[in-house]
């Protein structure tokens, strides 16, 4: 975003041309840009406003809204275990799993990314889980798998281990949700793939005539060159990581006793079975403004180690 | 030297084998539910063989609701998905292109504003949108699941387009630029082509979410003949009382097909995209 | 350069209406009912007197419900039926399975746009009714469109609030417990009988436990409906009359929790390990497994869903007793069928209501899936017509009739949260044994009467 085109620096003939310039370029980019704006305009800051005025509301969805000023927020943060349970457990989901997930997207990427026989086959087979989603059907599967009766007890039994209901357990519910989003990897595999494609393979082939073994092309080459996806990754997997709903809402609904409650699913709980959408959306705007600071700090620190080819470097 | 490179081709076939046969497991636990017979889907559940093959579960479940059989809601699945897919495609490449390589004024801020709509909640936003959508006459119509699609309403999409467009080095642009290249001429023919993996990307991600979407569809559809299959498949159970769970993992199971059909398709070009160094070369 | 942009973007919005058309015209059928429903949003109180439905004029209701596959097939048959007695009628069906059933329901309540007929849940009913977005229906009662008249009290009343029906009920239950005889058997125990009392059951689970391999007696439960029952028995209930608060001795729910620590401890009762797993679903219960011999919470109509998933007979039972206690047992209202105030045909909604309560061809097809019909004609009729997991149903819930008493008026606005409170503070932590139970009735008595300050 920070550096100036090109073509401004060859133009500086006068300030008067130079604003010409700049108004064409404005013209072109806003045409580029037209579609999401039409669309941000149109349709997100007209429901985005409406949400942030119902968070100083009562506001029971059936009825007409009333102003209460700041005391949702005030409930929330002195008046609310259940508010801090649910940061508390968000909280550690994202931590646990979007490094896992991102670690092992990476390393089933670089594994995909040869010309071995059989690698199309292979990746299809490790996309499959993350075409299953968010169905019945996988939040049945997943109770099955980690249920007492399930088949991670029957692996275990091979090592004489004593197995337990995974997935009811206070200690461990909040475990196998982890477990269940870095199985789906599929989605930041796929664009770490499309990303290691898209480097240069001359670079390897300078690398290898300087001598580098395969550790040191992994971090001379393949780190930095990749360094615009790990970051779309890690910014993408942390905000969806603190909406996460999906996972908790079908399998566990939060339970056992609030172990797995995700933000996402207390806010629904308040919005949709206690009517009390004022509440929820203060809740969602406080959410935003976690997601914000985390996705600037990442921002804030890119600068280090994010390397973009079309900007020479850092 | 080649006894030691086939031992490795071993090992690296072995290991991804063994690893995959856990990916899939649970997959081949639906396929086995799909043709247990009730009583033994939730007996012994463990166990991936069903004591005799059940295929009534996918005449059952393609049969669906009272006339109404997945073959409208594939139908209506389909045509939603691939309109999305198309509008993602558009909007999500040119405006990650005006992001990523036109320095207008405001950019960063709009930027900001863009990612800023990542982070709130849908649920909260529901409501004020249903209305507007009401109002506009457009609930129990597909419009509210495709339009947004058109005018760039996954800025995820945007946003990985504009990291890829980011990771192309400039000097390709410019040299079309001195060659009197318009700047949609580079868009169009230096930059799309050098995304395809991601374009390919884009592709698979945006049909895999709205094929799956399940609640949008929810809430704005309201006439049956309109429902898609991530709908249909929520129908045959209720937790409260006799659920049809064998034709529900049955069309579960049908409606991966479609999924993995497209990725089969998309993901040569993940593979074969032109990578940027081969042009430069 | 200039010129081309602008043929791009004539492109581009040629596009967009593309697709915008193609869309609207796949969809054109479905957006005739549109028009009907539009003009309605915001005049939700005045439409009450809108009649001019007569004989032979065009009508078309939308109605909503959830379930599965079995009750989608069934209550369309129905619609069908409907429509070709009344050609002029036509019923648009909405429906859905249960989750997110209710986040669209608020949606379009939001919108004013619900459907002329909704499927209700008791837990809602207090709730929708309040915020006058069902129709008052008894003016239709007093008109004999909606004659209920072959219909006993105790099935009506619960959809009554201050006297005013706001909800017919489709489908009435007892809540239950479940064993499985079979295993009785073959531990050499007595089955219980209807009037036995927690301290049978508890003698009875302890030597089932002892006495079979990897069978535990009980499946036990402190979820708030087996409270409930225990706390009618001392003349109590969950919520006060008008549901302001609470209405029952912390000493009560005390002795209650105490019972099953106990039988935990002892191994009487399965610890959570076992049932825990079991989720929401009905089917995944641990004596479906034979895990466990006997169920203590299940609602009549569940019997059939849980012997199919087993592949072998159970029985219903009576919940325990309390000695010397008052009747507890009630017949509860499974689901209901509602008129909403969105709805400009609210007579003609009446209507099909009436014929889906009286209809005895239709609640054949039915065949009491939602549980036992309110109509005396239509429960006669239906005997000859049912399986045998349906008789045991219909057995049980006549029989419940003499241990029960008057429901409890629906619950009150905010219960969905009390409860979720009793899930988590009481329920859970109990089953884990992360607290006394006299721990959990303090935290819950002052969490639970938080909430329902507010409807004071």
């Amino acid at each position: 975003m920070e550096t100036k085109v090109d073509l401004n620096q060859k133009i500086q003939t006068n300030k008067k041309a130079k604003l010409r310039n700049q108004f064409r370029v404005d013209l072109i980019g806003f045409t580029f840009i037209a579609p999401w704006l039409i669309g941000f305009v149109g349709f997100i800051v007209g429901p985005m406003i409406a949400s942030l005025y119902f968070s100083f509301t009562d506001y029971d969805l059936l009825s007409a809204p009333t102003w209460v000023g700041f005391d949702n927020y005030i409930n929330m943060f002195t008046n609310d275990d259940r508010f801090w349970q649910a940061i508390k457990v968000t909280f550690i989901f994202v931590f646990g799993s979007v490094p896992l997930k991102l670690a092992f997207a990476l390393f089933v990427a670089m594994l995909f990314n040869t010309k071995r026989r059989g690698v199309g086959v292979y990746r299809t087979l490790y996309y499959v889980p993350s075409i299953l989603g968010g169905s019945v059907a996988i939040a049945v599967v997943w109770r099955q798998l980690f249920g007492r009766e399930g088949a991670i007890n029957d692996i275990l039994g091979i090592f004489g281990i004593q197995g337990m209901n995974w997935i009811s357990s206070p200690d461990f519910a909040l475990s196998t949700l982890i477990l269940l989003v870095v199985w789906q990897f599929g989605s930041p595999m796929l664009i770490f793939l499309a990303g290691l494609k898209a480097i240069p393979t001359e670079l390897y082939e300078a690398a290898a005539v300087d001598g580098a073994g395969p550790v040191l092309k992994f971090i001379k080459v393949t780190l930095p060159m990749l360094s615009p996806v790990i970051f779309f990754n890690l910014v993408m997997q942390t905000i969806q990581g603190f909406m996460a709903f999906t996972q908790s809402f079908l399998i566990t609904q939060g339970g056992p006793m609030d172990k797995t409650l995700f933000y996402a699913v207390y806010l629904y709980e308040k919005a949709f079975a206690y009517f009390d959408m004022g509440y929820a959306s203060a809740l969602a705007w406080i959410l935003l403004l976690i997601c914000a600071i985390f996705t600037a700090f990442i921002f804030k620190t890119a600068k280090n180690w994010v390397h973009y080819e079309s900007e020479g470097g850092n | 030297m080649k006894k030691s490179k086939s031992a490795r081709t071993v090992i690296y076939h072995s290991s991804i084998i063994a690893l995959g046969f856990l990916m899939i497991y649970p997959i081949l636990w639906t396929i086995a539910s799909s043709l247990k017979p009730e009583n033994e889907i939730f007996r012994n559940s463990s166990s991936l063989i069903p004591s005799f093959l059940k295929w009534e579960n996918y005449a059952a479940g393609w049969e669906g609701f009272g006339g109404l059989t997945f073959g409208t809601f594939f139908l209506n699945s389909t045509f939603v998905t691939t309109m999305v897919v198309i509008g993602t495609l558009f909007s999500s490449t040119l405006v990650a292109f005006g992001f990523a390589r036109v320095n207008f004024r405001f950019r960063t801020p709009l930027f900001v504003c863009m990612l800023i709509t990542l982070m709130l909640p849908q649920q909260v936003t529901l409501i004020p949108q249903y209305i507007l959508f009401h109002k506009l006459g457009w609930v129990n119509t597909y419009l509210p699941l495709i339009v947004p699609s058109f005018i760039g309403g996954i800025p995820f999409f945007i946003f990985l387009m504009v990291q890829f467009i980011r990771g192309i080095p400039r000097e390709l642009d410019e040299a079309a630029y001195m060659d009197g290249a318009s700047t949609f001429g580079i868009f169009w023919r230096i930059i799309l082509p050098l995304t395809t993996p991601a374009l390919a990307t884009v592709a698979i991600f945006s049909f895999y979410w709205t094929w799956d979407d399940f609640m949008t569809p929810l809430v704005y559809l309201n006439d049956t003949k309109l429902y898609t299959v991530a709908l249909g498949l929520q129908m045959f159970t209720d937790p409260s009382a006799l659920s049809a769970w064998g034709p529900m993992f049955a069309m579960s199971v049908v409606s991966i097909l479609p999924q993995l059909l497209v990725f089969l398709f998309f993901q040569k070009y993940l593979v074969e995209g032109i990578t940027a160094g081969s042009v430069k070369g | 350069m200039k010129k081309q942009l602008s043929r791009w973007m004539l492109m581009l919005v040629m596009l967009v209406v593309m697709g915008a058309i193609v869309a609207c015209s796949s969809s054109e059928e479905a957006g005739s009912d549109q028009g009907a429903t539009d003009n309605s949003t915001d005049n939700a109180e005045n439409s009450e007197s809108d009649s001019s439905d007569s004989d032979g004029e065009k009508v078309e209701l939308r109605m909503m419900w959830w379930g599965s596959q079995d009750r989608h097939d069934r209550t369309l048959k129905v619609i069908d039926l409907y429509e070709e007695q009344n050609p002029n009628v036509t019923i648009n069906p909405e429906f859905t399975g249960w989750d997110g059933y209710w986040q669209k329901v608020a949606t379009q309540a939001a919108g004013g746009n619900l459907p002329d007929i909704l499927q209700m849940d008791y837990a809602y009913l207090s709730e929708y009714a309040g915020k006058e977005l069902l129709a008052n229906l008894n003016p239709f009662l007093d008109s004999g469109i909606l004659d209920l008249s072959d219909s006993d009290d105790v099935y009506i009343d619960g959809g009554k609030i201050d006297g005013n029906l706001y909800a017919v009920n489709i489908g009435a239950n007892v809540f239950a417990a479940a064993y499985d005889p079979t295993l009785f058997e073959k531990a050499g125990v007595e089955p219980p009988k209807p009037g036995y009392t927690y301290e049978d059951m508890k003698a009875a689970a302890q030597q089932i436990s002892d006495n079979l391999d990897g069978v535990y007696g009980l499946q036990p439960d402190v979820g708030i409906a087996t409270f409930n029952i225990f706390a009618r028995q001392f003349g109590g209930s969950i919520y006060n009359e008008e549901g302001t608060g609470l209405n029952y001795d912390d000493e009560q729910l005390i002795n209650f929790l105490q019972q099953t620590v106990d039988m935990l401890d002892s191994g009487a009762a399965a610890p959570p390990d076992v049932f825990m797993d079991a989720g929401s679903n009905i089917e995944q219960q641990p004596i479906v497994n034979e895990q466990t011999a006997m169920l203590l919470a299940i609602w009549s109509n569940q019997l059939v869903a849980l012997e199919s998933a087993a592949g072998r007979p159970l029985e219903l039972t009576l919940q325990p007793l309390v000695e010397g206690g008052e009747k507890g047992h009630f017949l509860k209202p499974g689901q209901f069928l509602s008129v909403t105030t969105d709805s400009k045909q609210q007579e003609e909604a009446a209507k099909f209501i009436d014929f889906f309560t009286n209809s005895v061809e239709a609640n054949k097809i039915l065949n009491a899936e939602r549980g036992v019909p309110i109509a005396a004609k239509v429960r006669e009729a239906l005997k000859e017509n049912l399986d045998e997991a349906g008789i045991k149903m219909f057995e049980y819930v006549e029989m419940a009739q003499e241990y029960s008493k008057k429901v409890d008026p629906p619950n009150p606005p905010g219960s969905s949260e009390v409860e979720k409170v009793w899930e988590t503070e009481v329920e859970q932590p109990i089953y884990y044994g992360e607290v006394t139970p006299e721990e959990a009735a303090k935290v819950f008595r002052e969490k639970a009467e938080e909430i329902l300050a507010k409807n004071k």
